[in-house]
């Protein structure tokens, strides 16, 4: 199940021709609302943390031709070295009129690797929550809306089975068990998504 | 391969199955006997809980529901959420309610025939759902006859301005009585939605008419033409204007073939509700007039333009201002001249044309003053037709000067006009003022006014305010450097049109002011009035933790107690705003909070690591002063406490910001770039700006093509996937949009 180096060094490959649109489309997608995330999660303003994510998705674009002979290192964390670097640069020069830099944010970026580990931790945390939502919006129009509700009232919003058996007018057991079967194929779903960009090298 | 195995606790009913057939009952694999397996699944708490343990595989439950259970788009501590925070959720959320609202509000009807009841009428059928809401044939049982029931639909009728709005629209349109107008037979309200009754008309509309038979002769057209103007005319007697002629509301009675027009009034009542909503124009606007499209006050005269493309449609069986965008309609209605109705249809004669093209004058003096003009004038010619004999041809109309070299109010965007990108009152900006946005070459922009009062002009670039002047009579000279400068032209103008490489500004008929753009002789004038120092960049500091505005006063928090402030390093706090926003324009306040070392710098200050205050205090009054020392850590409380403070001031740039995080759908393949931003901008009603200086600096040509196809995505993500891949990135800066090449790290 889990896919090899080669698949990623052919996704990689055709992420930097021309021709492959979608996929480019497809990652920027799937990854550009975590960076975003990220970027607010460390203290920026909304519109810097949009306009990172931009510089983030230009030098991606820009040196997928170098990626090749970066060495080791998962997609993922190629993503994230960018990402943080981007971080880093972002908060030290300032790129012009927009007062979005902070320098002291750089200082302990680039001292303390425990806050560098916290904003990779904190990297891999919003990457899961990004996996899981981009699976729920593929996976929830695979079930029965009916299902999809039971599970997501349970599950998501902590509402009693017996609630949710109510409202929805369904059997106790039915509820549990669509709720059950929801987050398997869930997990499924994210599984695949992540030996599809994320697969350790 | 399913094996039922004995539970020997509870060994007389109670037997469960194998892991191994939960598992695939779990992961939907069952091969054989699946009911059988779920029924007893689905009854037995026992093998439930063991398929839920088994559901943990590599989340479990609570990280489930941590990771899932705040949307996307929101974050705990930026208190910034985006308008669309999950795509499916929201699309997801806007199906069900569309599917609801179709027939949510129907109550179930004791009649078989009927699909459910309103008030006292049994529905029969869902004619259509409008922008403004349902239309229902339905029955009254107490009169015994049929009728149309058209509901203001739930989603609108939520606010009770909306609610109000509509009643009083239509019970002021219940009082056009006319045989050309469908009568509103009553108005009331139904479980907090208003609703209307109206004559079923059994007949197809003009619409419909058109789209089945073809284009109508110009006899025909004449007669319906003019049956709609005295329709019109009854109303306008009332001071009533339609506000959306359009085919779709001419409705032809079935044998008579009698003209009515409907939804007299109502577009106005559903703009207040659906313009809020949406931001933008409800249905297609094809037959509004320049007017309307410009979002102006509107007259009568409004409805004659309409009757105007109304006409060219019957003729021709298309609308005279057609674009792929809705914003691409409403610049064409506001500058094209709509192609000859005798060059597509050589039958029209001339006087017809005529007619039609006068209707369709830009300048609403320039039209029909009158419906009843305009009706007599069509009834004359119809009888003429019937008997050229008995009946005379109108008299000739007096010769009216013709649109070729009049723009009305338009706003001309001539293409041999590069430097000029876009000018227009876009809609989003809050205040009146009109904008031109253009593009130089460095250069001299020559403003000459031949108005009586001082004309204040603000010239703009990037945050910068190049010059803030007040034109007199004797012109005024400002040189520029290359680049995107926005001219903002305050006070009361109503338009401006381009003429000879220049723009002229126009206030009713009376050329006001001039721009036109001056090259230099040679290169040694230039960049005078830009240059500025290159310093290294200023620090930023701040001694405080947080910077409010409240009316005049600046209130900061200086280690953590509120103050007012007073001085900064013997600068005045009224001094230190003026200047701040003669430098930065609109942004200000997020520039004197986040850029404080900055402003002092543009002031010719540079201020070590602390700097002299003078504060007061809020509770006493009592003026404190002293030493404040300037830190980073400060500044940083300061910037991400402005993320939800700096909000006063910005509201254009929030309502792009709103744009750019809704969704959108594009498909491009290889369109240009400069187009294909085109394209977006008509799209949102947003102005997106292509720098092509600065991307003529960092060696990107204009002309890269952008491809693109995605559906529900938002406006942000789309910017950011086509632009990466060409090396651009976009900013939302000064009320546009600038698209320009994104620095290379």
């Amino acid at each position: 199940m889990l896919q090899g180096p080669d698949t990623r060094a052919s996704l990689i490959g055709k992420l930097n021709q021309p021709a492959s649109e979608e996929v480019w489309m497809e990652f920027v997608s799937i990854y550009r609302p975590l960076v975003v995330r990220v970027a607010l999660a460390k203290g920026l303003q909304h519109a810097d943390a949009e306009d990172l994510a931009q510089d983030v998705f230009s030098a991606v674009r820009r040196s997928l031709a170098t990626f090749k002979t970066r060495g080791r290192g998962s997609f993922r964390a190629w993503l994230f070295r960018i990402t943080r670097n981007l971080v880093v640069n972002h908060l030290t020069r300032s790129k012009g009129p927009v007062g979005s830099g902070d320098s002291q944010m750089n200082q302990l970026l680039m001292q303390q690797p425990d806050r560098q580990n916290e904003t990779a931790t904190l990297f891999d945390y919003e990457l899961r929550r990004r996996q899981l939502h981009v699976a729920a919006d593929r996976v929830r129009s695979k079930f029965e809306p009916a299902t999809w509700r039971a599970f997501w009232m349970t599950a998501v919003e902590g509402k009693s089975i017996s609630t949710v058996a109510a409202s929805l007018g369904k059997a106790e057991g039915a509820v549990r068990m669509a709720k059950c079967r929801v987050f398997a194929r869930l997990q499924q779903e994210a599984q695949d998504l992540s030996s599809l960009w994320e697969t350790e090298g | 391969m399913i094996a039922r195995i004995g539970n020997e606790q509870n060994q007389r009913d109670r037997l469960h199955y194998d892991r191994e057939t939960l598992n695939d009952f779990l992961h939907d694999r069952l091969a054989a006997r699946t009911e059988e397996v779920t029924r007893h699944i689905e009854s037995c708490e026992d093998c439930q809980c063991l398929v839920e343990d088994m559901a943990e595989e590599s989340l479990s439950w609570r990280d489930l529901a941590e990771l899932l259970a705040e949307p996307e788009g929101t974050f705990v501590h930026g208190c910034e959420v985006s308008p669309k925070s999950s795509a499916t959720k929201d699309a997801a959320a806007d199906e069900r309610s569309r599917q609801a609202g179709a027939a949510s509000f129907l109550e179930p009807s004791g009649d078989p025939e009927s699909i459910g009841r309103f008030a006292r009428y049994e529905v029969k059928q869902i004619l259509g759902r409008g922008g403004m809401g349902i239309v229902m044939r339905a029955f009254d049982p107490s009169l015994g006859r049929h009728c149309a029931v058209k509901v203001l639909a739930p989603e609108l009728a939520s606010s009770a301005a909306a609610r109000q709005r509509f009643s009083r629209e239509a019970k002021s349109a219940a009082a056009v009585v006319h045989p050309h107008v469908v009568p509103i037979q009553t108005v009331d309200e139904h479980d907090g939605l208003p609703y209307l009754v109206m004559p079923v008309v059994e007949g197809p509309s003009l619409q419909q008419r058109v789209e089945q038979d073809g284009p109508l002769s110009p006899i025909e057209t004449v007669r319906i033409a003019a049956q709609i103007a005295e329709g019109l005319f009854a109303a306008h007697q009332q001071g009533l204007v339609h506000r959306d002629i359009k085919p779709a509301n001419i409705l032809l009675e079935n044998s008579v073939e009698r003209v009515q027009i409907t939804d007299f009034g109502l577009a106005r009542a559903v703009d207040d509700a659906s313009m809020t909503r949406s931001g933008v124009i409800a249905g297609t606007p094809q037959y509004m007039s320049p007017e309307q499209a410009h979002g102006d006050a509107i007259d009568h005269r409004s409805d004659l333009f309409s009757l105007g493309s109304v006409m060219y449609f019957m003729l021709t069986g298309r609308s005279p201002f057609r674009a792929e965008t809705t914003m691409g309609v409403l610049n064409r209605i506001g500058n094209d001249d709509p192609r000859s109705l005798r060059e597509i249809n050589a039958d029209v004669p001339e006087w017809l044309d005529a007619i039609v093209m006068r209707l369709l004058s830009k300048n609403p003096d320039q039209r029909y003053q009158r419906s009843s003009e305009v009706a007599q004038l069509l009834n004359g010619w119809q009888a003429h037709l019937l008997d050229p004999t008995r009946a005379d041809e109108p008299e000739p109309q007096r010769p009216t000067s013709r649109r070729a070299n009049v723009t009305g109010s338009g706003r001309k965007i001539d293409n041999k006009l590069p430097w000029i990108l876009a000018a227009g009152v876009f809609g989003f900006f809050v205040w009146a003022a009109t904008i031109i946005i253009l593009q130089t070459d460095h250069g001299t922009l020559r403003i000459e006014s031949q108005a009586d009062e001082n004309l204040p002009i603000v010239i703009r670039k990037g945050d910068e305010v190049v010059d803030q002047v007040s034109v007199t009579r004797e012109g005024a000279s400002i040189q520029v450097k290359s680049g995107i400068y926005i001219v903002e032209i305050a006070g009361n103008v109503d338009g401006f049109e381009v003429q000879n490489n220049a723009v002229v500004i126009k206030r009713g008929a009376t050329h006001v002011a001039k721009i036109v753009e001056t090259k230099p002789a040679g290169n040694a004038q230039a960049d005078v009035i830009m240059q500025t120092p290159d310093r290294s960049q200023p620090p930023k500091l701040s001694p405080f933790t947080r910077m409010e505005f409240q009316g005049a006063q600046v209130l900061v928090t200086y280690r953590s107690e509120q103050y007012e402030l007073l001085e900064i390093d013997r600068f005045a706090i009224q001094d230190l705003v003026k200047q701040t926003q003669e430098h930065f324009g609109r942004s200000w306040k997020k520039r004197l909070s986040e850029d404080l070392v900055e402003v002092l710098w543009k002031l010719g200050h540079f201020p070590g690591e602390s700097v002299h205050l003078k504060l007061k205090r809020l509770d006493s009054g009592k003026v404190v002063s002293g030493e404040a020392k300037m830190t980073e850590a400060n500044r940083h409380v300061l910037y991400r406490d402005n993320a939800h403070n700096q909000t006063e001031g910005r509201s254009v740039e929030d309502s792009f910001h709103t744009v750019l995080a809704g969704n959108t759908s594009v498909k491009a393949d290889a369109v240009p770039l400069d187009e294909f931003l085109e394209k977006l901008s008509e799209q949102h009603r947003i102005p997106i700006i292509l720098d092509r200086n600065n991307l003529k600096q960092a060696g990107i040509t204009s002309n890269v093509n952008v491809s693109i196809e995605m559906k529900n995505v938002s406006l942000r993500m789309v910017l950011n996937i086509a632009l990466a891949k060409v090396g651009c990135k976009y900013e939302v800066k000064n009320e546009i949009i600038r698209v320009f090449a994104a620095p290379k790290p």
